[in-house]
């Protein structure tokens, strides 16, 4: 839908004001200056976020909406991207367009000119988010070095020289502003960090850098599999082991040691503790080497880091965000800039029968390969969530059992994942597929791979279980 | 694989065959391949080759892994025996319990492996790692294959190790090795799931 406005300018500005008063789709909200040029912002975010949502398959209905975008191709499924941002907004949203219902008549008629003609439209809207990019891209880079340098006072001056040219005076509405007061308080506020890394497109709902997937989790923010005992929450002291854990390296630039603040790495998180009184003032989860919110992810382009094939039904890079995983993570990342907009845990493994699948997997999302296999009859339905494909009755949601367990999978030029060393191929197979020097063979949700040896890359798949 | 061994869950029988799953063998058959291996392996599944009274068993027909074991698979399966349940706590000792069933289906899912993986497999792989071995379980946390003497002696991620007692019981979907410790992953977050 908000592709639309790129290309039928008129229009776009009465749609425009609730794609970016949506909260989720931050790119474009609260900033000032002219309409224009918020449209543009708008467009970008707002798309960022409805693509957002869609891949999640969360937010409320349009059930089967989706169960087509899962189908499609992939330029079907951005070319349907637009109208299912419309459907879903919520109850606010729809509000807000009636009342500007003489733009919206005309965008109507322009919602089905463009889907006409949508392929050509396609590449000229990415084209020209492209170039919004550029323009984006400036506002954003020049955002990270201030972040970046936030805590470094010796530069401070130079940034805020560099920004003279602009002369917002709104401070709500100007992120620039906000970042200089920023400096010069120096001091951290979560409020703040919500709206810098809401400009980002990131929800400003995420609470002292905390993503809404760890979030809901009880404790919150807090990644699974690493809530050990010595790990220090809000409020509480910093564990004596961690007093002289010094950050990792990539991440001193950005949290440094001040007046106020001291920085300590322990076990997957960075604390900031206050001087004061040494007590946990905030934290941020960190996964691997510390990658977090709006820091760029440093292996887009290396295959190690691609999805596994077991979560790609859900996490396909698309023109809005790309996905890469490590260590149990998937990022979700913006394509143009490198960051890193959200990060969804992968290890809501556990459900069990008797239990309810989450909302966001309350439509038939099997893995393709599985499809033959596992399909939805008036007595069952099959849902598929990290882990396992699930038996669901339909009545109830309830899970019933579990129809099949999927191991985390692999992919073909990925290298081979962790846990297959052993040599596991079905009896049937194990007559032709046998490892030697020249390959191995793994098998892994119904497919058996061959690996080579010596780089230990997934080379082909050679032979499947499946229909 | 006859339908007709799943016993223990004859609704869930009638929901494979509606789910189009007309019969396990069709994973066999899909590539012609019918080998001796898998002749030699037999008919009995997993969960038929059970002891249908054995504390592992009673475990995961409570979490509904019975009928998965009873599935195409093919599994993997450690099987801790009765006396290694009797030294645990926790949610193992009240499978029954609704509110364990999240806990049950985590441990239960560190038992199992995907694919075939017999003990030589596993000596071989501990070989080639020189004296050490990573193997992924269904549950997504991977267990440390090392060889004592002669046996195979798996290490979860809290150092608890088990040895394999009794190894390759093949079954037509998999093969299980019994185990003589109960294996756990790594603390899950508590409360509930969203």
């Amino acid at each position: 839908m908000r592709n639309i406005f790129l290309t039928a300018g008129v229009a776009a500005l009465a749609i425009a004001m609730p794609a970016s008063a949506k909260p989720g789709n931050g790119g474009g909200s609260g900033k000032g200056g002219g309409q224009s040029v918020q449209v543009q912002r708008g467009g970008g975010g707002g798309g960022h976020g409805g693509g957002n949502i869609e891949r999640r398959g969360g937010g409320g209905g349009g059930q089967a909406r989706a169960m087509k975008m899962d189908r499609g191709p992939e330029m079907r499924a951005v070319q349907r991207a637009p109208r299912q941002q419309l459907d879903r907004r919520g109850g606010g949203q729809q509000r807000e367009m009636r009342f500007a219902s003489a733009p919206q008549r005309g965008n109507a008629k322009a919602q089905q000119r463009v889907e006409r003609r949508a392929p050509a439209k396609i590449e000229r809207q990415q084209m020209q988010r492209v170039a919004q990019r550029g323009n984006q891209l400036r506002g954003r880079e020049r955002q990270a070095e201030r972040i970046q340098m936030r805590g470094n006072q010796d530069r401070v001056g130079q940034i805020r020289g560099r920004d003279r040219d602009r002369t917002f005076d709104n401070r709500g509405s100007n992120r620039i502003a906000d970042v200089r007061n920023f400096d010069r308080d120096r001091s951290f506020d979560a409020n703040r960090w919500n709206r810098i890394f809401g400009d980002r497109g990131v929800p400003a709902s995420f609470a002292n850098g905390c993503p809404p997937g760890l979030a809901k989790k009880s404790p919150a923010c807090v990644p699974p599999g690493q809530a050990r005992n010595n790990m220090a929450f809000v409020g509480a002291a910093l564990p004596s082991i961690y007093s002289s854990n010094m950050l990792p390296m990539g991440l001193r630039d950005l949290y440094r040691d001040n007046d106020d603040y001291y920085y300590r790495y322990g076990d997957g998180y960075v604390y900031r503790v206050d001087r004061d009184d040494n007590l946990v003032n905030s934290l941020l989860p960190l996964i691997g080497a510390g990658y977090g919110i709006g820091q760029p992810f440093p292996y887009m382009n290396n295959s190690n880091y691609y999805v596994p094939s077991a979560y790609q039904p859900f996490y396909q890079d698309n023109p809005y965000y790309d996905y890469r995983y490590e260590n149990g993570y998937v990022y979700q990342i913006d394509p143009y800039n490198g960051y890193i907009d959200n990060m969804i845990p992968l290890l809501d493994r556990g459900y069990g029968v008797g239990q309810m699948l989450p909302a966001s997997y309350s439509y038939y999302n099997v893995p393709y390969e599985y499809r033959a296999m596992y399909y939805d009859t008036n007595d069952y339905n099959y849902r598929y969530a990290p882990g396992a494909i699930y038996q669901v009755d339909p009545q109830s949601q309830l899970i019933t059992s579990v129809a099949s367990l999927l191991s985390p999978g692999m992919s073909i030029g990925q290298t081979l994942p962790m846990g297959y060393d052993a040599y596991n191929v079905p009896y049937a197979y194990r007559d032709n597929y046998y490892d030697t020097n020249d390959a191995w063979y793994r098998y892994a949700n119904g497919n058996v791979y061959q690996v080579d040896p010596t780089s230990r890359l997934v080379t082909a798949i050679v032979a499947s279980l499946l229909t | 694989m006859k339908l007709s061994f799943i016993a223990p869950a004859a609704v869930l029988a009638l929901a494979i065959v509606g789910c189009g799953q007309k019969d396990g063998s069709a994973n066999q058959a899909n590539t012609g391949q019918s080998s001796e291996a898998q002749k030699q392996a037999g008919d009995e599944t997993i969960a038929a080759g059970l002891d249908q009274n054995g504390k592992f068993f009673q475990a995961a027909k409570a979490v509904g892994l019975d009928g998965t074991l009873g599935g195409p698979g093919p599994y993997t399966v450690l099987v801790p025996n009765d006396a290694a349940f009797a030294k645990v706590e926790g949610a193992l000792k009240d499978p029954a319990n609704p509110q364990n069933r999240a806990e049950l289906t985590r441990i239960l899912t560190y038992h199992i492996l995907p694919g075939t993986v017999l003990a030589e497999d596993l000596g071989k792989a501990v070989d080639n790692g020189k004296g050490k071995a990573m193997i992924g379980t269904m549950g997504g946390e991977t267990l440390t294959a090392t060889k004592d003497g002669g046996k195979i002696v798996l290490t979860d991620g809290a150092g608890t190790k088990a040895t394999v007692t009794e190894a390759d019981q093949k079954r037509s979907n998999g093969v299980v090795h019994m185990i003589d410790t109960v294996l756990t992953p790594s603390a899950a977050p508590t409360g509930t799931k969203q």
